[in-house]
């Protein structure tokens, strides 16, 4: 009976109820981001005279210094953000998953700067990292060790900003982590301890495998994120004067904000962004690809 | 059907978009003053709702509708505005060189028309005219004049028996060399209290290069570089090694605004623009100021200079009206206003240096500059040379900031400098339209 009532719903109510998400996904997703396509061969600079340029910005991007720089900072920014995420995420979630006292409260601390705002965070480091007056520098004196410059220098600016990535984001991938670690079956232990496995050959043999689907999406989300970044940039390092120092923390979103709203190369601009949506693609598809070699779904 | 149907469906999102687009209509003629929606940037109590003010009250039948976006977002915020066809009258200019692409794009109403029919007089703005005009045409009309100047508070001078800028510019001896050395001899150089501050944006860093006319690149895209754009970094570099100037990346990353350095005594002597005496007489006001600097102690003289004719940098600040505007005419009345004698008398209450300088304003900037020598070379008929004036500016200065960071940080060589700041400007100026 059921099944014949929803026969009889016919399209525009079916339309309807599709109306209002699908007009948001049009307005803010689809419409920008065809636009940004569009505008990636013109040289749109804000207002209405404009005129296509081919590939011209993608010729000028290849060849720019600037542009070589902000992708290997962004790589780099990633490769140690998505590396750290995930191992920490993997150890606290391991260590929380134990039957120990407060586990409840410290799952929540340590997930807690994940819902608090990037800009709060950021400047609140920004002080933290103060190289003269910062409490990083000042717990670092009381243990009798030198301090950083942190933020001030070509050589720690862009780890600073990493630190404080994994510290705002490690918790996630912990909750993350932590339930797939409880959706392992107990017998799969039981049998592992049977068989007289070590703990370590548990978590190698049985933990790992089992846990490869979580953390095939972690990883996924964790690449996607870091090549993202731009709040922390921008707020921590002078983001309207221009970054970190010599450009040490220029990433291509940061490049792409510069490019935009300081020097009016929207058109340029949008071939930056597209490229860096082309290499997080590529990435995606290649993990997708290669999963089958290591993500385990079938017990 | 089913697809006609799934076609309208789709087709209505783009209808709505479209439709509030086209809501441009102007609204029936209401009796009373006219009123414009001006822009600018403030935080709605500082010197620019002030000056708002100061209009709507010496005024009747234009009145501003003030629009304030957040000073750190201005740029941006304007620039979005004005490409999603926001109802505007006018604006003010923050960053200068953004002129050119918004006249590329249209958006800038050109004033020639408007100061004949409205009987301004323009000669009053003929020191301004490199910075507002081009291709013959009138874009803005500035409130504020655009100098820079050296700032120092008297005091750590006269205590260590060395002579003042003042006194050195009044000999002819205040040279960049000079500069160096006396920042050197009054600075404390403990990392703590410095001799001399230049901020951090990178038109800062190059005072030296700007007086001797080095553009970087030229207005026609060619590539405009000699000695002192090297010499220019060199001389903060040699500062900030002695200890005898804030390091440039701390400021940055901090977030150390430039008034912080006057008003917590971080450095006695500042390189800054002629805004400057109104955050001063601000800072005083408000006790932001450390009990060991007084108003009287405040003084103001002439940029470092190394030619024995003196040229001042910068450009004025101004407002534009906006293309699309429905109430040009009072549009222009509020900037031809701003730039006019009555509007200098305020803009001189607030401390600031307005776009024409006569006795009356003399006096009032008088109550802030209360040092009768600052007053004359803060009010001196001096020749400015805009800095990096053209299409290309904000990049350019964004490149000039960045390799003045690399070689501050030792990562590039003096030999190398200028060649690799060329090839970057070739590129800068081989992309850009």
């Amino acid at each position: 009976m059921k099944r014949k009532s929803l026969e009889r719903v016919g399209w525009p109510t079916i339309l309807s109820f599709l109306l209002p998400g699908f007009t948001g996904f049009l307005l803010f997703i689809f419409i920008p981001m065809i636009s940004t396509l569009g505008v990636a061969f013109t040289n749109y600079s804000g207002g209405p005279n404009w005129k296509f340029i081919g590939l011209r910005n993608f010729q000028i991007l290849l060849t720019s210094p600037q542009f070589h720089q902000s992708l290997k900072v962004t790589l780099t920014f990633a490769v140690y953000t998505v590396i750290l995420q995930i191992l920490m995420g993997l150890l606290f979630a391991v260590l929380l998953n134990q039957q120990l006292r407060g586990k409840t409260f410290f799952r929540s601390l340590f997930f807690m700067p994940n819902v608090l705002s990037t800009v709060g965070v950021s400047l609140a480091f920004s002080m933290i990292c103060n190289p003269a007056l910062g409490f990083a520098n000042q717990i670092l004196a009381g243990l009798g060790l030198p301090g950083s410059a942190w933020l001030t220098s070509t050589d720690t600016a862009l780890m600073s900003i990493i630190i404080v990535t994994l510290w705002m984001s490690f918790g996630y991938y912990m909750i993350i982590f932590l339930g797939g670690l409880q959706s392992i079956n107990p017998a799969l232990y039981e049998a592992a301890s049977i068989d007289g496995a070590t703990g370590f050959q548990s978590f190698y043999k049985v933990t790992l495998p089992m846990l490869s689907p979580t953390m095939f999406f972690a990883m996924t989300i964790s690449i996607i994120g870091s090549f993202k970044v731009f709040d922390q940039v921008f707020m921590m390092t002078g983001g309207s004067l221009g970054g970190g120092p010599a450009g040490s923390t220029n990433v291509v979103v940061f490049d792409v904000y510069l490019n935009s709203f300081t020097h009016y190369k929207f058109g340029y601009a949008s071939a930056e962004s597209l490229i860096l949506l082309l290499i997080v693609l590529a990435i995606t598809l290649i993990q997708f690809r290669n999963q089958k070699k290591w993500v385990t779904y079938d017990i | 059907m089913k697809k006609i149907l799934i076609a309208f469906f789709l087709f209505i999102p783009v209808m709505f978009s479209f439709a509030a687009g086209s809501q441009e209509k102007a609204a029936p003629a209401a009796e009373g003053p006219v009123s414009v929606d001006f822009y600018t940037w403030s935080d709605g109590n500082d010197q620019y709702s002030d000056l708002f003010n100061a209009f709507n009250a010496a005024n009747t039948d234009v009145q501003i509708n003030p629009q304030y976006i957040p000073p750190a977002d201005y740029e941006s915020k304007l620039t979005t505005l004005l490409a999603g066809g926001m109802n505007m009258d006018g604006y003010m200019q923050k960053r200068q060189v953004d002129m050119f692409a918004q006249n590329a794009n249209g958006y800038i109403e050109p004033l020639n028309d408007l100061i004949k029919k409205h009987n301004f007089d323009y000669s009053t703005m003929k020191a301004w005219s490199a910075a507002i005009e081009v291709d013959g045409k009138v874009l803005a009309l500035p409130h504020r004049g655009g100098k820079y100047y050296t700032y120092y508070n008297v005091r750590p001078f006269i205590e260590k028996g060395l002579p003042t800028p003042t006194e050195l510019v009044n000999k002819g001896e205040w040279t960049w060399d000079k500069f160096v050395e006396l920042s050197q001899q009054v600075s404390e150089s403990d990392g703590k209290t410095f001799g001399s501050c230049l901020y951090t944006w990178g038109s800062c860093q190059i005072y030296p290069a700007a007086q001797n006319n080095v553009q970087y690149i030229d207005a026609k895209g060619k590539v405009d570089l000699n000695d002192y754009a090297l010499k220019s970094v060199q001389i903060r570099k040699i500062l900030e090694d002695g200890l005898d100037m804030p390091k440039l990346v701390d400021l940055k990353v901090t977030k150390t605004h430039y008034s912080q350095v006057m008003y917590s005594g971080m450095a006695p002597m500042l390189l800054i623009g002629e805004w400057f005496p109104g955050m001063m007489a601000d800072g005083f006001k408000k006790g932001l100021v450390v009990d060991s600097f007084k108003p009287e102690d405040f003084r103001i003289t002439r940029l470092p200079s190394d030619s024995p004719d003196y040229y001042s940098v910068g450009a004025p600040t101004f407002g534009h009206v906006h293309s699309k505007s429905k109430n040009k005419d009072a549009a222009f009345e509020v900037l031809a206003w701003f730039a006019g004698n009555e509007g200098a008398k305020v803009e001189a209450g607030l401390g600031l240096l307005p776009p024409v300088i006569n006795d009356d304003v003399k006096a009032i900037l008088a109550e802030n500059i209360l040092d009768k020598e600052s007053l004359k070379y803060f009010t001196e008929d001096v020749s400015v040379r805009p800095m990096l004036y053209n299409k290309y500016g904000s990049k350019v200065e964004q490149l000039v900031a960045r390799f003045t960071e690399l070689y501050l940080m030792n990562q590039i060589s003096d030999a190398d400098f200028l060649p690799e700041m060329r090839k970057e400007l070739q590129t800068i100026s081989d992309s850009t339209d």
